[in-house]
């Protein structure tokens, strides 16, 4: 039992005045224990909208999720609530995703006191210290409020929460985009740092590559919806297959002066995702789009190694 | 090619609040030329946002308050430094026919930088026509030339801007800080809420915009990526004063200040593997609150004695490439171009 989390065809659909939103489309993926599964794409791609699925904070329309070799997929609430500690969420904006009216202690302990993990409030205290020193929070911050704080401080609190209850899987939407490089940095070394030390397991959801190259070890890149390549992090550096991942990967901008690249430029944005049709979705955009591209849907196939692409073309534009 | 278009020379800015005055701005001085691109780096609070507001004439009165200092807009000197309401007010009718005219300025976010009622191109023609002798005909067709030119068909000219993506939103409000063909542009992170492909071709447009308008540009984010592709002289930002200013080849090649150094330390790489990213510890010093002393001393690793007795002067240590640190001082003593914050804190 190496797979902490296996997803298969899952979907999650929301219905909009103009009909089907899919904002998760069909996706299937697994992870291992201690691994960094980094999830990459532009605004809409429905990156957030999987990790909530995954967590059970949105019900999926349709697939399976087994979450350490039981489906999560269809619980109740009884079953769900044993099944929340297990599993925790760092989100983007630290400020607006803690409290303003509750001190550190008290973010932290609310877990802690949901589940009544101890009997007295001595125990719960010595918790919280003990949390705010893995995370590397000053204890004279314990009484402090978030508007208190800086933004690498708050996302400490928001990551010294998620630990609280001692989980497996840690879902990061976007942990560190709020933040300035060198705050930055620090939190990225944290998350290493307690990966090592407590075995967790990491979905972390971003879009910026060179961060997700720096974390993860396998990576999808998705597209409204869908995941359009993935493999192990090295490979998809080294080798990139889908169109769109090099045009992504082309269209960071590199803090040196050598590297003033050649950049692919993409034309036109994100098509709509209400209704799609039964096509490739980045055919718009794409600079090698045939007839066929508009005709299906191209599936996700291992090209060798684990490396897993859509694209029908795959072959022919990399010279396979 | 070689007249400085915009100079600003130890320009001083305080916030003066119930609480206290924030030094936000302290004695910062660089230049632009024609058609060239300065990025101006620095993390949140360092003051970028507060030196691009007062070249527009837009710092929160009567909180903001320029302490000393010049900012020479083709030679002429556009702030006021006088408390007095009569000179201020004077300034402020200056200021009203600069900004939008010579002055352009693209902010952060696109969709609060437009007016969601009114169509996109109306708010275009709006700034051709408040400063140029035009009839409403004329302004339109200038409109439609400028959505034009920033890749958006100006048959769009009468939608709304909820009828258009972040990209394209950014775009409009890029046509109306240059519809009228101003000396320099003031960009506010211009990309920082788009997405990276998104953010490709924007930064690819104004590339090309700027080799055709020869405007001197301000350039203001947070990415050195950006910097790297689109700059041609760099400043760096810490807690109001430039610790490092060149063209990019001296910050990119070269670079000395500790702070700089740090930051592309810090940076998680895509050509090279590290096991681990640099990072310094503490905070930025609070602007209220500043050190007499160098304001870097308290995160620097090469930190001696004798940075708590002074604060270095920005010290120019190859031609062209300014650093303000003391390990720079004593080979360089006679060449020092500032004379750090004194008269800043004097008054506080």
């Amino acid at each position: 039992m190496s797979e902490i989390l296996k997803v298969t065809n899952l979907k999650k659909y929301f219905p909009v005045p103009a009909g089907m939103l899919h904002a998760v489309d069909d996706v299937s993926f697994s992870m291992h224990y201690g691994e960094t599964l980094g999830v990459v794409g532009e605004s809409g791609c429905g990156k957030s909208t999987l990790g909530k699925t995954i967590l059970r904070l949105e019900p999926p329309t349709s697939g399976e999720i087994i979450f350490e070799g039981e489906d999560i997929t269809n619980i109740d609430d009884k079953e769900f609530k044993a099944l929340r500690p297990k599993m925790q969420m760092i989100f983007q904006d630290p400020l607006s995703s803690l409290n303003p009216r509750m001190s550190v202690s008290q973010q932290i302990a609310e877990p802690l006191r949901i589940y009544k993990v101890y009997k007295s409030n001595e125990e719960m205290e010595k918790r919280v210290l003990e949390l705010m020193d893995i995370v590397g929070l000053a204890r004279r911050y314990v009484d402090t409020y978030p508007h208190e704080l800086d933004g690498g401080r708050r996302q400490r609190i928001g990551i010294a929460r998620a630990l609280a209850l001692r989980p497996k899987l840690i879902v990061c939407d976007e942990p560190v985009s709020a933040l300035d490089v060198l705050i930055q940095a620090q939190i990225l070394n944290l998350l290493q740092d307690l990966q090592k030390e407590h075995g967790l397991s990491y979905m972390f959801i971003t879009h910026d590559l060179s961060v997700v190259k720096h974390i993860s070890n396998n990576i999808c890149v998705m597209y409204l919806g869908q995941i359009i390549e993935q493999c192990d992090t090295k490979e998809l550096f080294k080798n990139t297959l889908h169109p769109y991942a090099k045009a992504l990967l082309s269209a960071i901008p590199v803090p040196s002066l050598k590297h003033r690249r050649q950049k692919i430029l993409l034309k036109g944005e994100l098509a709509s995702p209400i209704n799609p049709k039964n096509a490739c979705r980045f055919a718009p955009r794409c600079l090698y789009a045939k007839e066929e591209c508009f005709a299906s849907a191209p599936e996700l196939v291992d090209v060798g190694g684990n490396h897993r692409v859509a694209c029908h073309f795959v072959k022919e534009i990399n010279g396979l | 090619m070689s007249e400085n278009v915009l100079e600003i020379k130890n320009l001083v800015v305080h916030y003066e609040t119930p609480d206290g005055v924030a030094e936000a701005v302290n004695d910062v001085s660089f230049t632009i030329k024609a058609g060239e691109t300065l990025g101006l780096v620095g993390e949140t609070g360092a003051g970028k946002t507060t030196i691009a507001l007062t070249i527009m004439g837009l710092l929160p009165k009567p909180v903001g308050q320029v302490i000393q200092g010049e900012i020479l807009l083709d030679g002429e000197n556009i702030v006021e430094t006088s408390r007095n309401k009569l000179k201020q007010r004077k300034n402020d009718r200056m200021m009203r026919k600069l900004r939008g005219n010579k002055i352009g300025m693209i902010f952060q976010d696109p969709m609060s930088a437009l007016n969601p009622v009114l169509h996109v191109g109306d708010q275009i023609a709006e700034v051709i026509r408040l400063h140029n002798k035009v009839s409403k005909a004329e302004a339109t067709q200038k409109a439609m030339e400028m959505m034009e030119l920033v890749g958006i068909p100006g048959v769009r000219y009468s939608d709304y801007p909820h009828q258009f993506s972040g990209g394209m939103k950014q775009r409009i409000v890029i046509a109306m800080a240059l519809a009228c063909n101003p000396r320099v542009l003031i960009a506010d992170e211009p990309t920082t809420a788009l997405d990276v492909t998104i953010q490709a071709q924007v930064l690819e447009l104004m590339n090309g915009l700027k080799s055709k308008f020869k405007t001197a540009t301000l350039m203001i984010t947070h990415d050195l990526g950006i910097v790297a592709e689109i700059c041609d002289k760099c400043a760096v930002l810490y807690a109001g004063q430039l610790v490092e200013y060149g063209t990019v080849e001296h910050i990119f090649n070269n670079p000395q200040h500790p702070y700089t150094l740090a930051l592309f330390a810090s940076l998680p790489s895509l050509d090279k593997d590290v096991d681990r990213l640099k990072s310094i510890s503490g905070l930025m010093s609070d602007p209220m609150n500043l050190p007499e002393y160098c304001t870097f001393y308290e995160r620097c690793d090469a930190g001696c004695d004798s940075c708590m007795e002074l604060d270095p002067p920005l010290t120019e240590i190859e031609p062209g490439h300014f650093v303000k640190c003391a390990k720079f001082m004593k080979k360089t003593q006679s060449a020092t171009t500032s004379k750090g914050t004194d008269s800043g804190e004097a008054r506080v």
